[in-house]
């Protein structure tokens, strides 16, 4: 009989077309767009990439200065340089006093204005050029001035700072964005995959005057409610192993962020893990999903509740970007957070077997908690049978 | 026979108890059609859930043939055939063929018999053009007959409707009349609700009237033109409820 009603769920909820865009379209296309553009924000901008602007009447020895300094630079003569900036035109924008060359013979200091615009991180980037630039010829004009007074240029040298990153800069900043991208975007897939079946199979049916057909069969209530939990929690695993596979794949064309896998000590124990939660998390989450679809009366008014489910599960995840970086496995035993955690723990290599297995526990208790509370829901018929 | 005896239900609405069946005793002999009479909020809806076991009771019983149905759930519901309301209970994504099937497996039905079943109701209800159409782009009359021919697959030996006619134009309903008299030939138990007093007294030897979850008649329709010395139904309904008359 499981098999009988699992088997009609199951070709009902493929035959609604919203249902398979959810399941299987949305996926592709938010992974593909997500995945593109988390390595577009990956790319470091070149400096042939930069317009810096300066004004007119600046000094035409400034000017060639800075293009000695930078030759791939793109300058741009303009009347306002804070209104380049503004209206997109330049990154960047340079003001220097006027008789520079003069203060500088003078041993004086030269006053130079950098403008850019801090919401926009290529502008950021520009300035930073710049004033690595300007800051070069600090050093050389501290040397010559040195020199001039006979004085060893070292003396203004105390220390100096080599960075020693333990890891490749980039890869590192690769793995973070994908420590984000992953726990986000998977729990989210998989609640998009069961919810509209959820929707369907217990709000649906009550609108629909099925479910009191179906509950006036001599089938006992809990072979009916197995079959529909397993055909919801089946469409979020589905979501979920497609999300990792199409993720996987695209991550190969990418030009940064791939380099945030090789953060990853064994894949393929991290990928077997990785399907291990997805069909625990999807599996609990059908029966989390379940319950506002019980209690709706109607697909419109199960929708309602959407933003309350996404809430539960987003929330902790959310909550993880607060916690410091250091393993915690006890952290693990919170459901949806665990996930981020096991992500980000993968990502600095310091996930251990015992914190996946907590992470397995919280989820299966939460099964067994679950279960039996929706079957009591499911079995009254207050519930059940609605307005 | 299906009797019940002395049955009540009360549902909370906002802290206020509603009375939907209060104290209802009644008998229903094997090859009758019975019609249930009542206004909006009668508790006839409540009556034919109790009768087909999807709610229980607070108190009393309703046996069938001196069986609790509650002790037998099972065995009950795969002799029993409900539809509530006029076309509902229906897949609309699946074939009006594989909702048959599927219902035809709900009740055990192998699928040898399952596909004779069905071949034969699609014959009996002129559906054979349709059937593996799917459900969702009917008109409500193809949906009635679907619907109908789903209740009766797993051939039932008591049918159970709730106001099936309600909503439908005059050629379904007539669909419908013709199928339920039929059936009375057939000698198959009947319970419908209706507000539509000629269809009752067309189609009803019986007829159980309700009012405010009390029932304010109860016995043969003859009898009771006879005892009222009228065979306007819808006068002798009014009247009923005027006079507060309670059936004991």
């Amino acid at each position: 009989m499981f098999k009988t009603i699992f088997m009609k769920e199951f070709k009902d909820t493929l035959r609604d077309r919203r249902s398979l865009m959810l399941v299987i379209l949305m996926p592709i296309v938010m992974m593909t767009g997500l995945t593109f553009l988390y390595d577009k924000m990956l790319q470091k901008p070149e400096a042939d990439e930069f317009t810096v602007a300066v004004n007119h009447h600046t000094d035409p020895a400034f000017v060639q200065k800075l293009k000695d300094s930078i030759p791939d630079i793109k300058l741009s003569q303009v009347d306002n340089v804070k209104e380049a900036i503004d209206e997109k035109e330049a990154q960047a924008g340079i003001t220097v006093e006027k008789g520079w060359q003069t203060k500088l013979q003078d041993h004086q200091a030269v006053q130079v204005e950098l403008h850019y615009d801090p919401a926009s991180q290529k502008s950021e980037a520009a300035s930073n050029l710049v004033t690595a630039t300007i800051a070069q010829w600090q050093t050389e004009m501290t040397s010559e001035r040195l020199k001039e007074i006979n004085a060893d240029s070292n003396i203004t040298t105390s220390f100096v700072v080599k960075n020693m990153p333990v890891k490749n800069e980039e890869d590192a900043f690769a793995s973070m964005m994908l420590g984000i991208l992953i726990p986000i975007l998977i729990p989210i897939a998989i609640v998009n995959g069961g919810l509209p079946a959820a929707s369907e199979l217990f709000a649906g049916e009550k609108e629909k005057k099925t479910m009191e057909a179906l509950l006036i069969t001599p089938v006992k209530p809990g072979k009916i409610l197995l079959a529909k939990w397993s055909v919801i929690s089946l469409l979020g695993i589905f979501t979920g192993i497609l999300c990792i596979t199409v993720l996987s794949v695209e991550i190969q064309f990418t030009e940064n962020l791939k380099n945030g896998f090789s953060a990853i000590q064994s894949p393929v124990q991290f990928f077997a893990m990785s399907l291990f939660l997805v069909v625990l998390f999807a599996t609990m989450l059908s029966a989390l999903i379940s319950i506002p679809s019980m209690l709706a009366n109607s697909i419109k008014e199960s929708g309602y509740y959407t933003m309350p489910v996404m809430g539960l599960i987003t929330v902790p995840i959310l909550g993880g970007f607060m916690l410091g970086d250091t393993l915690n496995i006890w952290l693990y035993a919170v459901p949806s957070l665990n996930l981020f955690l096991f992500v980000r723990d993968a990502f600095s290599q310091q996930l251990t077997t015992g914190a996946f297995f907590i992470a397995i526990g919280s989820y299966v208790a939460l099964i067994v908690i679950l279960f039996p509370f929706i079957s009591r829901m499911f079995k009254s018929r207050k519930v059940m049978l609605g307005k | 026979m299906l009797k019940a005896d002395r049955i009540s239900k009360q549902f909370k609405d906002k802290k206020q108890v509603v009375k939907a069946v209060d104290y209802l005793s009644f008998e229903v002999t094997e090859g009758r059609v019975v019609g249930l009479l009542g206004e909006n909020g009668a508790g006839k809806t409540t009556l034919l859930r109790m009768l087909c076991t999807l709610i229980e009771p607070d108190e009393g019983a309703i046996t069938i043939n001196g069986t609790d149905i509650f002790k037998q759930k099972e065995k009950v519901r795969a002799s029993m055939g409900v539809l509530f309301g006029a076309e509902t209970g229906l897949y609309g994504r699946l074939t009006a063929r594989e909702n048959m099937e599927y219902f035809a497996s709900l009740y055990s039905i192998g699928k040898h018999d399952a596909k004779n079943r069905i071949e034969q109701l699609a014959k009996r209800f002129g559906m054979r053009k349709y059937l593996d159409r799917r459900v969702e782009g009917f008109s409500k009359g193809m949906r009635q007959k679907v619907a109908i021919a789903r209740t009766m697959v797993h051939d039932p030996a008591i049918l159970l409707f709730d106001e099936p006619t309600t909503g439908l134009d005059i050629t379904s309903s007539n669909i419908f009349r013709e199928f339920v008299y039929q059936l009375r030939e057939e000698g198959k138990t009947i319970v419908f609700s209706s507000h539509m007093m000629d269809e009752v007294s067309q189609l009803c030897q019986d007829v159980i009237m309700m009012h405010q979850g009390q029932i304010v008649y109860q016995g043969g329709l003859k009898e009771l033109y006879e005892q009222e010395n009228s065979q306007d139904l819808n006068y002798l309904f009014t009247t009923k409820i005027v006079r507060g008359d309670t059936y004991v």
